[in-house]
C-alpha cells in the first residue's frame, strides 16, 4: 500500500485553500478524500501527477466551489426558508404595528384590532423564529449559558409586547406588566446587552430584532404618555374655553336685569353657581399657583400642585355641589326636553364604564396633567356659566310669553 | 462503462443508504463510505463528493450524527459515527425505505399475462 508524502498532502491542501474552501471540517473532509482516491490510483499503477489529475478532472475546474456550495446550502436550506418568513412577518407585523398606532393616535376606528394583530405577529411570530434562527446560528443548546442572555431578552421582549397590548387596550393587569418589564428592561436586558455588544462582534438578527424594539419602544412612549403634545392641546383648550366663558359671562350680564318665572328657585340656583364658581377659582388658582402664565405652567415638569391626589376632599366637594347644582337647574329647566338633556349631558358625573374598562369620573376629569386638571376646570366652569345663561334666557323667554 | 443508476433515481435513498452503513458499521470516513457503497452496489451507485458531503454535513447540523477527527496517514482523517438520537432516527428511515421498496415491488412486478390464464 502507497500513501501520499507530507509534500503531496500540502499540495492539494494548496489547491483546497486556493478554492477558498473552508465551511466547518469540509476541508478535512475533502483533503482526505482526495487523498485516499489518489492514493487508490497510485496502486492501480499511477504515477502521482496522473493520479492527481484524474482526480481533479473528476472534480471539475469549479468543482471544489460547487461542494462546499451545495453543502452550505444543503445545510442551511430549513434555516433559510425561515428566515424568509421571519423577513414576512417582520414586514407584516411592524407595518400593522404603525398603521395601529396612527390610527390609535388619529381617534380612527379599528386601531386597536390592528395594532393587537401587529403585536401578536412580532411577538408570537417574529421573535420567536429569531429567536431559534439564533440558536441555529450559534450552534448552541436552548437551555445552555451562552444561550441564557437571549432567552432573558426574548422573555423581556414578550413581556413588554404585552404590557403594551394590556395598557393600550385598557385591559386589568397593564400596570403589573409594565412594572415586571421596566425591571426586565432597565435592571436586566440593556445592562447585558451593553456588555455584549461591547464584547462581540455585531450580529444581524441581534441588531435586527434591536432596532425593531427600540421602534416599538419608542412608539409606544409617544403614543402612551404624549405628555407634552397633551398638555398643547389642552392649552389650545383652555384658550378656548377661556374665551366661551367670556361670552356666557357677557351674556349674562345682558339678561340679568329681566324678570324671571320662578323668582325663589332661581335665586336658590344662583346662590349654588355662585359658590361652585368660587370653589373653581379656588382650585384653578391653586394649580396656577398665583402664577397667571399657563404657558408657563406648561413646561415646568416638577410643578407640584396641591391637587396631587386624584381624592382630595375639595374635588370630592366639588363633584356634591355639581350634582347638587345639576338637580336645581333641571327644577328650573321645568318641562322643556332641550334644556334638561343639555344639562344633563354637561353635569353627567357618572363613571365611565366598559365591559372590561371602568374609570371613575373624578379621576377622568383629574388624572391628568397640571394643564389638564385646569382644562377641567375651565371647562367645568364654562358648562355653569353656560347653564345659568340658558336656563336664565328660558325663563325670561317663559315668562314673557304669557303678555 | 458500468451500468449506472441515474441521479434521479438516487436522489431520495442516498440518505437512507448512508444511514445504514453507518448503523452497520458504526463509525466511517467519507471515503470509505463511497467505497463501501461502490463494491456492495457492484458499481452502480457512485458517491460524488458533491452528493456525499452536503448529506454529512446536514445529518451532522441535524444532530444524527457527530464527528471525531483523528490524524491519519499525515492527515486529518474525520470519522462519522449516530448519535443515540441519529440511531433511532435510522431505524425509522430504513424501514420506511424496506416499505418503499416493497411498495414498488408490488408496482413493477411483471404483470401476468391475462391470455394465458384462459381456461
Amino acid at each position: 500500500m502507497q500513501y501520499l508524502t507530507s509534500e503531496q498532502i500540502d499540495a492539494i491542501d494548496a489547491e483546497l485553500k486556493n478554492a477558498e474552501i473552508n465551511y466547518s471540517h469540509l476541508p478535512e473532509d475533502l483533503l482526505d478524500h482526495i487523498c485516499c482516491d489518489i492514493e487508490k490510483y497510485l496502486n492501480d499503477g499511477l504515477n502521482f501527477n496522473e493520479a492527481y489529475q484524474s482526480v481533479f478532472d473528476k472534480i471539475g475546474i469549479n468543482g471544489l466551489k460547487e461542494i462546499q456550495e451545495a453543502t452550505i446550502f444543503y445545510v442551511k436550506l430549513n434555516l433559510m426558508k425561515m428566515k424568509k418568513l421571519m423577513n414576512f412577518m417582520a414586514l407584516i407585523g411592524g407595518i400593522s404595528v404603525t398603521a395601529g398606532m396612527f390610527f390609535k393616535l388619529m381617534h380612527w376606528p379599528g386601531g386597536g384590532i390592528v395594532l393587537t394583530f401587529g403585536f401578536l405577529f412580532l411577538f408570537l411570530g417574529f421573535f420567536p423564529a429569531a429567536l431559534m434562527n439564533l440558536r441555529k446560528e450559534l450552534e448552541q443548546k436552548f437551555f445552555s449559558a451562552g444561550f441564557l442572555i437571549y432567552l432573558v431578552g426574548f422573555l423581556t421582549f414578550v413581556i413588554t409586547g404585552a404590557a403594551m397590548i394590556f395598557k393600550m387596550m385598557h385591559w386589568p393587569g397593564g400596570g403589573l406588566l409594565v412594572s415586571a418589564s421596566m425591571i426586565l428592561l432597565f435592571l436586566i436586558f440593556f445592562p447585558v446587552l451593553f456588555f455584549k455588544i461591547v464584547r462581540t462582534e455585531k450580529n444581524r438578527i441581534v441588531n435586527l430584532s434591536l432596532v425593531l424594539f427600540a421602534f416599538l419602544f419608542a412608539g409606544f412612549i409617544t403614543v402612551s404618555n404624549l405628555n407634552s403634545a397633551r398638555n398643547v392641546s389642552n392649552v389650545f383648550q383652555y384658550e378656548d374655553l377661556t374665551a366661551e366663558l367670556a361670552y356666557y359671562k357677557e351674556a349674562m350680564k345682558t339678561q340679568a336685569s329681566s324678570t324671571v318665572f320662578s323668582e325663589a328657585e332661581y335665586t336658590a340656583s344662583l346662590k349654588l353657581f355662585n359658590t361652585l364658581n368660587t370653589d373653581i377659582e379656588d382650585l384653578k388658582s391653586l394649580i396656577l399657583n398665583d402664577r397667571k402664565d399657563i404657558y408657563e405652567l406648561n413646561f415646568r415638569l416638577n410643578h407640584f400642585s396641591l391637587l396631587e391626589d386624584v381624592y382630595d376632599s375639595r374635588l370630592i366637594a366639588l363633584k356634591e355641589e355639581i350634582e347638587a347644582y345639576k338637580q336645581q337647574m333641571l327644577k328650573l329647566a321645568g318641562n322643556s326636553k332641550d334644556l334638561s338633556i343639555l344639562i344633563n349631558a354637561l353635569f353627567n358625573t357618572e363613571d365611565y364604564q366598559l365591559e372590561y374598562y371602568h374609570r371613575p369620573w373624578i379621576e377622568r376629569k383629574f388624572d391628568r396633567s397640571y394643564v389638564g386638571k385646569l382644562t377641567s376646570l375651565q371647562q367645568l366652569q364654562k358648562y355653569i356659566y353656560q347653564t345659568q345663561y340658558e336656563v336664565l334666557r328660558y325663563q325670561v323667554l317663559n315668562s314673557s310669553t304669557p303678555e | 462503462m458500468k451500468n449506472k443508476i441515474s441521479s434521479e433515481l438516487l436522489k431520495g435513498s442516498l440518505k437512507p443508504i448512508i444511514l445504514k452503513l453507518l448503523k452497520e458499521q458504526g463509525r466511517m470516513y467519507g471515503y470509505e463510505i463511497t467505497q463501501q457503497v461502490e463494491e456492495l452496489s457492484k458499481g452502480k451507485i457512485v458517491l460524488t463528493y458533491g452528493a456525499l458531503y452536503p448529506i454529512l454535513h446536514k445529518l451532522e447540523n441535524d444532530e444524527i450524527v457527530i464527528t471525531e477527527q483523528e490524524i491519519v496517514n499525515n492527515r486529518t482523517r474525520v470519522y462519522y459515527k449516530l448519535t443515540p438520537k441519529g440511531s433511532e432516527k435510522s431505524v425509522e428511515k430504513i424501514r420506511e425505505m424496506e416499505a418503499f421498496l416493497q411498495t414498488l415491488g408490488i408496482l413493477f412486478k411483471p404483470s401476468p399475462n391475462v391470455g394465458l390464464c384462459n381456461t
